[in-house]
């Protein structure tokens, strides 16, 4: 009986080892390609043209191309930027190995290899094909050295006219009509929160002037130019190291931070954000509000105007529930006029305090608080809770229309 | 040095003092494996055959295996074929010193080599033609090794014949690098897209002695 016992728990274990494999992806048919900057080795994003969908362009950082295993090379042709074309020829090898009766057999790729290319560099990271995940091939580009990088943000803070809380800033949008090189050559147009921007690698210092539709701001940076051999690929570049800001007409303006917290003083590629553009709070902007009853109401304005601000403070015609309107800073008073659809004007009058509080020590602009009316009109009501200005704005006064 | 004791049985003394054991082999155990016969009688897929030898040195034994094997696998997508020889060459060691019957509880390790040939045909989908491709490879002399780590049992049945079992842990493989193919089975080792391996062998001997057996020794419980 013991003999048997010993019989039956050797064939248990033996036959509870068998099992199948997995049919699921056979093949090791995907070739893993991700593209990469010589220098910092950090990922690059390209732009290709009819590369996922004819007649799309994508910006792709990495693909995976499937091989065909009943060949033994294969060679991918990239459509970029400006009609450049690249390619990239490679060979591999192809083995079969017979799976199970039931997956049948796999065809097993290995041994990739680079036959030609002409990139900056390309290196062969992993040489066996993967299932679908992974990098087989590195393409390097050589670093565009003469990139400054700028991002544009608003700042942000509230106040109850004593205290400062909760600043922060997030980044914004601005539409440039133009910004220019050394005030000549147009270098950039357009809505964008970052701009890339060449700088004249050809002196130490660059200019730029950024107009939009409301304002114009001025930026001079200046910095060292270092000519050498970095990379033996890329020949010998220029570099700008040593960045630093000459002057500018911004709010405020602060270098970007690396990864240990420095400023990032020399261009890089893929560009980082060198300076950072910093637009303070507008701390002068009441919000009107109207209302019928307790529900708010939409009104049809001609116009808007103050005694302390030429022209229309609207762009007619307005139609809308609610106004924002600029106090005068230079003034504890400022009175409005709004001209409604039917020629009835509200004449609002408010007075305020201009505390000595900045949100920013950047900023200028000090915090508005304790609006009231100069005079009492019943159809308008200043908020009893909303007496500081904010930014963004919330509503101040409700005005009841008939 | 010196035995002691008295007599307890025709193969058993006790003793109580240090006992010399004899290296000299007292016989050779030749069998063959059932499982092998019965996969050949009963499975299409396989034909083989495989000769088992051990032979004793006090509890040491020097472990010879010789075997033939051919498998097929037939799959919707195409089949696969080999045929080929393998040897494995080892020790075991028993731990069943006491047994007076001389029954055998085993650890032990091999090292393990073949030589076959195999054939693969494939139907494959070739997307880039749109059209069904016929793929045949053949290879012939193609080398492999590997190792085993062994146990089992060898139990007396009757007079000179013997039963038992081994069970294997087989582990890195390695074989010829054949242009086309991966071999998918080797002989005496089995499927090869595993790093591990388990075999198992069922197997009856028949125990040839070359001379009278020493006495088991038994020690004295204090």
């Amino acid at each position: 009986m013991k003999k048997l016992s010993w019989f039956i728990f050797s064939l248990l274990l033996a036959t509870s080892c068998l099992d199948e494999p997995d049919c699921f992806q056979l093949h090791n048919d995907v070739l893993g390609v991700t593209f990469r900057v010589i220098g910092t080795g950090q990922g690059d994003s390209v732009l290709l043209k009819n590369f996922i969908k004819e007649g799309e362009n994508n910006i792709i950082t990495s693909f995976n191309a499937k091989l065909n295993y009943f060949e033994k090379e294969g060679v991918l042709i990239f459509d970029g930027e400006n009609d450049k074309k690249n390619f990239l020829a490679f060979g591999y090898t192809v083995k079969n190995q017979f799976i199970s009766e039931d997956c049948g057999s796999s065809f097993e790729l290995s041994d990739l290899r680079i036959l030609d290319h002409d990139f900056d560099s390309v290196r062969i990271v992993n040489s066996t094909p993967t299932k679908g995940v992974g990098t087989n091939i590195e393409i390097y580009r050589c670093p565009e050295t003469d990139t400054l990088t700028l991002n544009f943000n608003q700042l942000f803070a509230r106040s109850d006219g004593i205290i400062i809380s909760s600043p922060r800033s997030s980044f914004i949008s601005h539409p440039f009509e133009s910004i220019t090189l050394d005030y000549s050559d147009i270098v950039f147009s357009g809505r964008s929160a970052t701009v890339k921007l060449p700088v004249n690698l050809n002196e130490n210092e660059s200019a730029y002037v950024f107009k939009t539709d409301v304002s114009q701001d001025t930026l001079v940076v200046r910095y060292s130019l270092v000519t050498e051999q970095r990379y033996k690929a890329c020949g010998v570049q220029t570099f700008v190291t040593d960045l630093r800001v000459r002057e500018h007409t911004f709010d405020s303006i602060n270098f970007g931070l690396d990864a240990l917290d420095e400023p990032v003083r020399s261009l890089l590629d893929p560009q980082v954000a060198n300076l950072r553009i910093f637009d303070c709070p507008k701390t002068n902007l009441l919000q009107v509000a109207f209302k019928k009853g307790t529900a708010t109401q939409v009104v049809n304005i001609k116009s808007i105007t103050a005694d302390h601000a030429p022209g229309n403070l609207i762009k007619p015609p307005y139609s809308g529930s609610s106004v924002v309107l600029p106090v005068d800073l230079a003034s504890d008073v400022s009175t409005f006029y709004i001209q409604y659809e039917d020629d009835t004007i509200d004449t609002l009058s408010i007075r305020y305090t201009r505390t000595e509080l900045t949100p920013f020590n950047a900023c200028e602009n000090p915090v508005i608080t304790n609006i009231a009316e100069v005079t009492d009109i019943g159809k308008i009501n200043v908020l009893p809770t909303r007496t500081t200005l904010q930014f963004p704005t919330e509503t101040n006064v409700e005005i009841t229309v008939d | 040095m010196a035995i002691s004791g008295f007599s307890q049985s025709s193969d058993s003394v006790r003793a109580d003092s240090v006992v010399k054991h004899s290296y000299i082999p007292t016989g050779i155990r030749i069998g063959t494996d059932a499982i092998s016969l019965f996969k050949t009688q009963f499975q299409d897929n396989f034909s083989g055959w495989e000769v088992n030898a051990d032979v004793d040195f006090y509890r040491y034994y020097l472990a010879l295996d010789y075997g033939s094997w051919a498998r097929t696998f037939k799959s919707d997508s195409g089949n696969y074929s080999n045929d080929g020889t393998y040897w494995r060459v080892g020790v075991d060691v028993n731990f069943l010193l006491k047994d007076l019957d001389r029954n055998m509880f085993f650890l032990g390790a091999r090292y393990g080599k073949a030589n076959f040939s195999e054939n693969l045909n494939v139907v494959a989908y070739n997307d880039v033609t749109d059209a069904y491709e016929n793929l045949e490879y053949a290879h012939s002399g193609i080398n492999a090794h590997w190792f085993e780590l062994t146990t089992g049992l060898r139990v007396k049945i009757w007079r000179m014949i013997w039963m038992g079992y081994t069970a294997r842990f087989k582990f890195g493989l390695k074989h010829d690098n054949t242009e086309n193919i991966i071999p998918s089975d080797v002989p005496g080792y089995g499927r090869t897209n595993k790093d591990s391996y388990w075999g198992f062998n069922y197997q009856i001997f028949i125990r040839i002695p070359v001379r009278k057996q020493p006495p088991v020794i038994v020690r004295d419980k204090k």
